[in-house]
């Protein structure tokens, strides 16, 4: 086809003008220089903008996201040892006056609930403003009256306000009551909390969500699905609630009121059925937005367009060159000589580039994303069994719900209850831990992570042998086979004390050891990520102008080369 | 690629040659230095766990058969009670229990044989389940770590007379239950007996064994104070609550249509104080001893008395509670009546020998506040 074009083209020229053939020749070569360096330009640009977005947004937002997951877990982990608040600092009953200080201050300093709660409207604000269009600012939809007032939704009778909305607003975060995880937030994503909300058909809290709505008065028929509700709205809402729920049950338990455990039990229902998957959907949509960043950041597209248009490019020079030997009998033209150097020079710098960002951003992928993500994983995970754990041992034997979703979560770590490391499966997941620290880009995961996962577990594992071989325990029948020849043994009376004791105490300390160590890991991740995904760029910055000046000085140089051959005919 | 096609321009085919090396040079090094488009997806691993086979919610649905099973309370209700007052199965009265085993063994000899023997000496404790977020019934105590109540005095008082009465807790396991799953633990043989505010009913005697009342309930209705709700018929329409598994909800059922009240059921009583705090239901439905226990976390609540539920369903003792402690029927029939017996010898015991008012005074009367009898009649009718 070439040919044909080009038999064309000199079928055509041959009925012009030698200098109409010039001024045609010349204006070929400067449109394909142009083209070149206007692709470079554009897709460099694109490039640099997906790499600097990835960096100071998606992979922010990312990590922003995960950190309001971890601070919502870690709120409901301390909410769920609010029950042993009254024994917390009777575990060293006997101790010295001076190690019961220390224990104090320890306590003191623990991670609070209301610093974890603090940190994550903190973070709810951070992602509202990293991504306006998350949650789309059309404050008439939302603020209908008593659509974000919780006592609206969650306890009809407590908001002096106007009716609840009407049923053409979606409830605005469907808030229900948060015994009843019967509708949750119905929030779509990949990997929601379809298994809360789905396994609650038959709870009989069903019916309080039913029941409480059509008791509104003036309350029309049920509200659609909360489906459009963006979670950062339903997390602003309910968050608060939560708070109050956790502060309700504080102040029962302080007085002794027993109420206060049922506080906390729907306030951790709520937690775990609504408030934890929101911020799921959050981590799947920025984990999908970095994954889109780096498909944009190196796409193969580009590279073509690239690749194209130097060739035309180069092609049209050499061409040029070609006919001018031809016609001229001068065997180099200076110009075009220097032309084609700087289009080579700006094709390898081009290469060069992208290989150079390309590697940094794998390897920003393998050594900061991914571990970071894992991490970030098992940190929840980690905090889900904590919850467990201390739920199981609130529950005085009838825990066995609890023990199951600990083993359950454990495993997802890629641990048995033990402390073990489960055999590799084939089919199934790994453990998230286990993959974070097996990946031979993880060098800097630091290795006593497993060591302090494993020191927890040990203890919890102590725990619940202590508790299953007294028989005075409450927590026994959960764990024991029953009655099984436990027979003449010493018994403890205080076995129950005794497991209390140790899971607030030693757990308590290898348990905190463990978050921190992995606090650290996570932090060291998302610098490894930042770090490369800016290297990445700076790859890129000098190309985006040094490509087009050069394709300029190209052009020039054309010019000035073809220039002299053209006034020969003026 | 332009091929030479033109033998004789041997120029132009050097020139097309150039060009297609030239290209293919370039893609050669931009495809080297950057093999295609990058992706980063999350790790499967990093993505949230499936579906756990436990729920974690800590009120999420139970276990099979969790809420009234096939033979759950619900379901049973028809023809379980005749219109006597006795029940079906075996034409006795509700109330009616083994005789009380006089004399009751000394503790600490039990006799050869029996299951309290082999729990006695075989075993060396007791397995009872207990419910410990209803005070005054059942509680615990997390500042001592003890548990405290009615129920678990009475649970105690057993305990004691099987083992003696020196260090009782080290003899019991004792083991947390809710409303819905006392029937499950016996049938699955995991408590030896259940001392959980349970009532006596003709659908249970199905499948537990009863020994005979040791407390006489009634049920009552706690309501905001002030709120004008002064009688079933004033909450018709709307919410009311009651704890999952337990008496009132069928009880309710029997109220006719215009004035039917919406019953919801939560897990524990505990968790309908939490909906009426909330404002999500206007009054709670249970016996009075646990509302009394309700009573006394929340000043701004009050129970209203028997008038409250209306003549019908006061008719005919509807409004009994009668308590009795539930022991698995184990198939051996023989072996179960000499527990039942031995249980309700001890309840005979400790009323007779003032342990029953002792414990009543301790627990339930600053909550009722009323003098409590012992139901000292069932027991003597059945010795009779």
């Amino acid at each position: 086809m070439v040919v044909r074009v080009v038999r064309i083209a000199r079928g055509a020229a041959r009925h012009c003008d030698a200098e109409v053939r010039l001024v045609g020749l010349l204006a070929l070569v400067v449109l394909a220089l142009g083209l070149f360096g206007f692709t470079i330009r554009a897709v460099v640009s694109h490039r640099l903008e997906a790499t600097d977005d990835l960096l100071a947004r998606q992979g922010r937002a990312l990590a922003t996201a995960q950190e309001l997951r971890a601070a919502l877990s870690q709120a409901d982990a301390a909410a769920a040892a609010e029950v042993f608040a009254p024994v917390e600092l009777l575990v060293d009953r006997g101790a010295p006056s001076a190690q019961q200080r220390r224990r104090y201050d320890g306590i003191k300093s623990d991670v609070s609930f209301e610093m974890s709660v603090a940190a994550s409207a903190r973070s709810v604000l951070d992602l509202r403003r990293l991504d306006p269009a998350l949650c789309p600012d059309d404050t008439d939809a939302r603020l209908v009256p008593g659509a974000v007032d919780p006592g609206a939704d969650l306890g009809r009778a407590t908001d002096g306000g106007g009716p609840p909305v009407t049923a053409g607003h979606d409830q605005s975060g469907g808030l229900e009551p948060p015994w009843s995880d019967t509708s949750g937030p119905q929030v779509p994503g990949p990997g929601t909390a379809a298994a809360p909300a789905g396994a609650a058909g038959a709870t009989p809290g069903a019916v309080v969500a039913d029941g409480a709505r059509a008791a509104g008065s003036g309350d029309g028929p049920a509200a659609a699905p909360a489906g459009e509700s963006c979670p950062l709205d339903l997390l602003a809402q309910e968050i608060p609630v939560y708070n109050g729920m956790v502060e309700r049950a504080r102040a029962n338990d302080r007085v002794e009121l027993s109420v206060g455990e049922a506080y906390l039990r729907a306030a951790s229902t709520m937690m775990r059925a609504e408030i934890l998957p929101a911020t799921e959907v959050l981590v799947a949509r920025y984990a999908d937005a970095v994954d889109r960043a780096y498909r944009h950041a190196t796409g193969a597209r580009g590279e073509w367009a690239v690749v194209v248009t130097a060739a035309v490019a180069l092609g049209a020079l050499v061409g040029a060159q070609v006919l001018l030997v031809r016609r001229t009998n001068r065997l180099v033209n200076p110009g075009l000589l220097i032309a084609t150097a700087a289009v080579l020079a700006a094709v390898t710098w081009t290469a060069v580039a992208f290989g150079t960002q390309q590697s940094r951003l794998d390897a920003g992928r393998d050594a900061g994303y991914r571990p970071m993500t894992l991490l970030a994983r098992s940190k929840t995970l980690a905090l889900e069994a904590r919850v467990d754990e201390n739920l199981s041992l609130a529950a005085l034997g009838n825990g066995l719900r609890f023990d199951e979703h600990f083993a359950w979560v454990a495993r997802g770590l890629g641990f048995d209850s033990s402390g073990e490391r489960l055999p590799p499966e084939p089919v199934t997941r790994r453990g998230s831990l286990v993959v974070a620290l097996d990946a031979p880009a993880g060098g800097g995961t630091p290795t006593d992570l497993e060591a302090d996962l494993r020191a927890w577990l040990r203890i919890r594992q102590s725990v619940v042998r202590l508790l299953a071989s007294s028989p005075d325990s409450v927590v026994a029948a959960a764990h024991g086979p029953g009655d099984a020849g436990i027979r003449g043994d010493p018994r403890s009376s205080d076995a129950f004390g005794e497991a209390v004791t140790r899971t607030l105490g030693p757990g308590t300390t290898a348990f905190t050891r463990f978050l921190g160590t992995l606090d650290v890991a996570v932090d060291t991740a998302r610098g490894r990520f930042d770090t490369d995904v800016h290297q990445a760029g700076a790859a890129l910055r000098g190309l985006r102008l040094a490509g087009p000046a050069l394709v300029l000085a190209a052009i020039i140089a054309a010019v000035a080369g073809i220039w002299p051959r053209l006034r020969e005919y003026l | 690629m332009t091929s030479g096609t033109g033998a004789g321009d041997r120029r132009r085919s050097a020139r097309a040659w150039a060009l297609g090396a030239g290209a293919l040079t370039l893609t050669l090094i931009l495809v080297l230095a950057a093999c295609g488009t990058a992706r980063s997806p999350l790790p499967i691993e990093a993505g949230p766990l499936p579906a756990s086979p436990a729920p974690a919610e800590p009120d999420g649905p139970h276990g099979p058969g969790a809420v009234g099973g096939p033979a759950g309370p619900g379901s049973g209700a028809v023809g379980a009670t005749r219109a006597d007052g006795t029940c079906r199965q075996d034409g006795r009265p509700v109330r009616a229990s083994e005789p009380p085993l006089a004399p009751l063994p000394p503790p600490g000899h039990m006799p050869a044989g029996s299951r309290l023997r082999s729990i006695a000496q075989d075993r060396g404790y007791l397995r009872i389940g207990i419910v410990t977020d209803a005070p005054p019934a059942g509680l615990m105590n997390w500042r001592t770590l003890r548990l405290e109540g009615f129920d678990v005095g009475i649970a105690r008082a057993v305990a004691a007379a099987i083992f003696g009465s020196t260090d009782v807790d080290s003899h019991i396991q004792f083991r947390a239950v809710t409303t819905t799953d006392r029937e499950d633990l016996l049938r699955s043989n995991m408590v030896d007996m259940l001392v959980a505010t349970m009532t006596i009913t003709c659908e249970r005697k199905r499948q537990v064994r009863f020994s005979s009342v040791y407390y006489e309930a009634t049920l009552r209705l706690l309501v905001r104070a002030g709120s004008g709700i002064d009688s079933l018929t004033a909450l018709a329409g709307r919410p009311v609550c009651t704890a999952a598994g337990g008496t009132a909800d069928e009880k309710l059922e029997r109220v006719r249509p215009p004035e039917t009240p919406r019953v919801v059921t939560l897990p524990r009583i505990a968790d309908c104080l939490v909906a009426l705090q909330y404002g999500d239901v206007d009054a709670i439905v249970g016996d009075d001893v646990l509302l009394a226990g309700l009573a006394a976390q929340d000043p701004y609540t009050t129970v209203l008395g028997p008038g409250a539920f209306g003549a019908a369903l006061a008719a005919h003792g509807g409004l009994d509670e009668p308590y009795g402690i539930a022991m698995p029927i184990t198939g051996d029939a023989a072996s179960d009546d000499a527990f039942v017996s031995f249980v309700n010898g001890v309840l005979r015991q400790i009323m007779v020998d003032g342990t029953w008012s002792r414990l009543y005074d301790e627990w339930l009367r600053p909550g009722l506040r009323a003098q409590g009898h012992p139901p000292l009649a069932d027991l003597d009718r059945d010795s009779t």
